[in-house]
This record gives C-alpha cells, structure tokens and sequence, in this order.
C-alpha cells in the first residue's frame, strides 16, 4: 500500500505535467498552423513604375514564396465603373504595375517594417502596400495565444515539480533512520536513495504511457472534445508523431532532475 | 597500529572538550574495553572512531587515515571495512532479519549469491535461522542484538565497534553476544573495541581495558 501511494505520488503530477504539455503542443501547432493557413491568403502589394524582376526581390532575401506581376485588365475592370472610354484608356496608359508578393512565413509586425524598408531601396519601386493594421491585430492574437499557452505550461510544470519536490522531501524525512544505518556501513547518499530513483524513473515510463494514451485516445475521437464546426478547419487536426518521444524525455527529465537536487541539497545539509 | 591517538580532543559542540589530551593506540586483533561513568565520553571515542564527529585538536588516525581531513569517499570506504553494534541494534524494521544482515554485503558489492550464502552462515551462527524471514519488531531484544552483531560480522570487517551492545540484554543474552564477538576476535582475527559501563566476569580471552577519568583516557593494567 505504501509503495502504491508512492508511486501514486509521483504518477499524479507527472501525468498532469504530461498532459499540460501536450495541451501545450496541440495549441501551439493548431496556431502554426492556422499561421501557414492564413499566410496563403496573406500579400504584400508592391507598386513600380518599370517592370521588377523576381530575381531583384529574392536578393532582398524577405523570406519570398512568390512574386507575381497582377494582370492590369482585371485591375481596370474593377476600376472602369463610371468612367468614359477616354478615361479608361488614359488609366490603362498611366497605370503602374502591381505586384503580388507572398511571403513563407508569417511575418512579425517588426519583421514587416523590415520587408517594407527593403523592398523600397528598389529604385523601381514606388509604394508598398502591406496592409499593416489587418496584419498587426492578427499577429498581436497569435503572440497572446503564445503567451497564455506558455504561461500555462509554465505553471502546470512549476506545480507539478514543486509536488514531486514535495514528496521526494517526505520520503527522505521517512527513510532518515535508514540511511542513517546505511551509511554507518559505507553507503553513499546516491546507494541510500536507490528506492526513490527507481521509483522516480518508473513513474516517469507509467506518467508517459497515460500521456501517450490520453494523446491517442483524444486524437482519435476528437468529436467529442472540439465542436463540430471547428472540426470542419484543416487546422485543428494536428500530428503527434516525433512528439512522443518529447513527451518520455521531459518526464525523464523532470523526475530525476527532481531526485537529483534533493539528494545534492540533502548531502551538502550534512 | 590499527588505530593511533596523539593528544586528541574530542567534542560536540567544538567548544567544550569532552575527552582531553589524550593518547592511545589499538594494535590488530586487539580486544578492547572502555569503560567509565554516565557521560564521560565513552561513546563519544567510538563516534570518532567511525568518523561521526571529528577531532577538535591533536591527531586520530584509523587504519592510516587522518580522521580530521578524511574525504568522504574515504569514510565511506574505512565504514565498509567496519562492523558497528549499538545498544538500540539500529536494524532496518522495514527488513527482514536476512535483509539486514545481507546490508553490509551488499554496500560492498557482494552478489547476491555470495549475500545469500553468508547470511545462511551467519543465521546459523548466531542461531537465528528459524527467523531468517521475521521482521526486527518481532524478535526480542537479546535476538535483535544477535542479528546486529551477525550484521556487523557479514562482511569479515578489520575492525567492530560496539556501543553499549549489552547495555538492554538479560545476563543470558549478554552472554551470548560476548561470546560472539570473542568469536570474532578469537577466530577472525578482527579487532573489536566494545564502549561498556559493565565490563562482563570470567571474560576468558586477553582483553585491554581503558577507562575514562575526568576527560582523559588510562590504560588499566
């Protein structure tokens, strides 16, 4: 029974250090991802007088996916309305070229400032257009959806290792006449401590085993954790596949790197 | 020698002395009493001895190391070289009376054959074998004393140190506790230094006897 709760003790917050991470993995590559769906519809407009090359733009190196020269007559039909045949012809005369430029990532409000700047040391260019006020209030949700997963993690990883802190303190508090004994016959604090190592790191193989579980439990039927009409977004199906492994390693990690600094703090309080 | 000390002073609480300039030197397969009052600082050499407190002034070397500046590694290797009793036995209760007799075997690394085939000798030897499986809290106090000395003998130690090991036993069981660490002396060659107020009669084996006096040491003759 006492083994049991021991193990339990350790199991318990590990778990939910676990599965906060892979809450926190879930979210963080759902917003990646909505990041890559959104950049497809994203573009910077760039107007020139003269004709720009691809090649120019791509020296500029701004993390360009394409350069696209728009097609003037879908422009000018759009703008037609209202004007005389004359006028039309004058536009399509004085009309400078617009360019579509589409980027590889979404790009940070500072990471934008620098694109604009680039792009106007082209003698060619004229104006850039980068819609900064749609971009900016996307970008500041994505950096608050950052910050409020990584707070989130943080606390659940700081509670769960002052938990396991906690009750590594009390097994060494209730093995203090043991390893007392022991070590009057030569054992080192490490030898004592076997138990809580072992404890520690088969809690670690268990607290994954139920993270990984849970992970393939819930990817597998997400309908009855996220509404159908969220389900129909591309986004919200996420992969866990090398993530697995992340998961076995920090819960190896948290509980011996727990072990470890009470056993170090215990042998230099002696 | 064994154990040397030269003008060595002990003490708790690095202020007052407890045991004062005094000298002494325990040769191999010496067996040695210490006697003296209530608080005079008998268990306070043993400490020392096992390095549980270091000297304050003059020098105490065991088995050819300064017990002032002994590293710990070093401790921990002359305490795998040492069998301890203490007049509370200080058994594991979480334990059986094998596993603890087995503990100092396997600190120093025997396997567990090796472990399991000395814990057989040696409940046999203290005639104990009937409650190899039986926990320290179900035996009584002359039998938790045997399983301690069969603890302290496990690992063939150069030398036992035993505190008070009679000090709770009835005269039977302190009898069979002498004659096992006279065994030990006699048979093993192991030098055995015993911490006691009540130095037992008819102890038909050459002994050296120490008594304190006031802090300082004195052979008696």
């Amino acid at each position: 029974m006492k083994i049991i709760s021991r193990y339990l003790s350790f199991v318990i917050p590990l778990s939910a250090m676990l599965l906060s991470y892979t809450m926190y993995l879930t979210l963080y590559k759902v917003v990646e991802n909505y990041k890559n769906s959104i950049i497809n519809d994203y573009a910077i407009v760039v107007v020139s007088q003269e004709t720009v090359e691809e090649k120019a733009i791509d020296k500029l190196d701004i993390g360009m996916r394409s350069f696209k020269l728009l097609d003037k007559d879908i422009i000018i039909e759009n703008l037609k309305e209202g004007l005389n045949e004359n006028s039309v012809k004058l536009l399509n005369k004085e009309l400078p070229n617009f360019y579509q430029l589409k980027l590889i990532d979404y790009p940070s409000s500072k990471t934008l400032e620098t694109i604009k700047r680039k792009l106007k040391t082209v003698s060619a260019i004229i104006e850039v257009e980068v819609f900064a006020k749609d971009h900016n209030q996307q970008y500041f949700m994505f950096l608050m959806l950052y910050d409020i997963i990584n707070i989130f993690f943080f606390v659940i990883v700081l509670f769960s290792f002052l938990t396991l802190l906690k009750h590594i303190k009390i097994w060494f508090y209730e093995n203090e006449n043991r390893i007392y004994i022991m070590q009057l016959h030569g054992a080192s604090l490490l030898y004592c401590s076997k138990p809580i190592i072992t404890t520690a790191l088969l809690s670690a193989i268990y607290s994954s085993i139920i993270a990984i579980i849970a992970i393939w439990y819930i990817l597998n039927n997400l309908s009855i954790f996220i509404s159908d009409e969220l389900l129909n977004y591309n986004y919200i199906k996420v992969e866990f596949n090398s993530d697995y492994f992340s998961i076995f390693v920090l819960s190896f990690l948290i509980s011996i790197v727990t072990v470890l600094m009470v056993i170090i703090k215990q042998k230099y309080e002696k | 020698m064994i154990i040397e000390a030269i003008n060595l002073e002990l003490s708790y609480d690095k202020k007052k002395a407890i045991i004062q300039n005094t000298s002494f030197a325990i040769k191999k397969r010496d067996f040695i009493f210490i006697s003296g009052t209530s608080g005079s600082g008998k268990s306070t050499i043993l400490n020392s001895l096992y390095g549980d407190i270091k000297p304050l002034a003059g020098q105490l070397m065991v088995k050819n190391i300064d017990m002032e500046n002994i590293k710990q590694s070093q401790l921990m290797n002359l305490r795998k070289d040492m069998g301890i009793v203490f007049q509370d036995y200080k058994l594991i209760k979480e334990k059986t009376v094998e596993e603890n007799i087995m503990l100092p075997l396997q600190i120093n690394g025997y396997t567990e054959e090796l472990c399991d085939s000395q814990a057989t000798k040696l409940l046999e030897h203290v005639r104990l074998g009937q409650a190899r499986y039986a926990y320290p809290d179900q035996l009584s106090g002359g039998e938790q004393q045997r399983v301690s000395v069969a603890r302290a003998l496990a690992h063939n130690p150069s030398i036992i140190l035993a505190d008070e090991p009679t000090g709770n036993l009835d005269d039977y069981s302190a009898s069979v506790i002498w004659n096992l660490l006279k065994g030990a002396n006699q048979q093993l060659d192991i030098t055995v230094i015993v911490v006691t107020h009540r130095i037992p009669v008819n102890f038909n084996i050459n002994f050296r006897h120490f008594n304190i006096d006031e802090g300082k040491l004195y052979e008696n003759y």
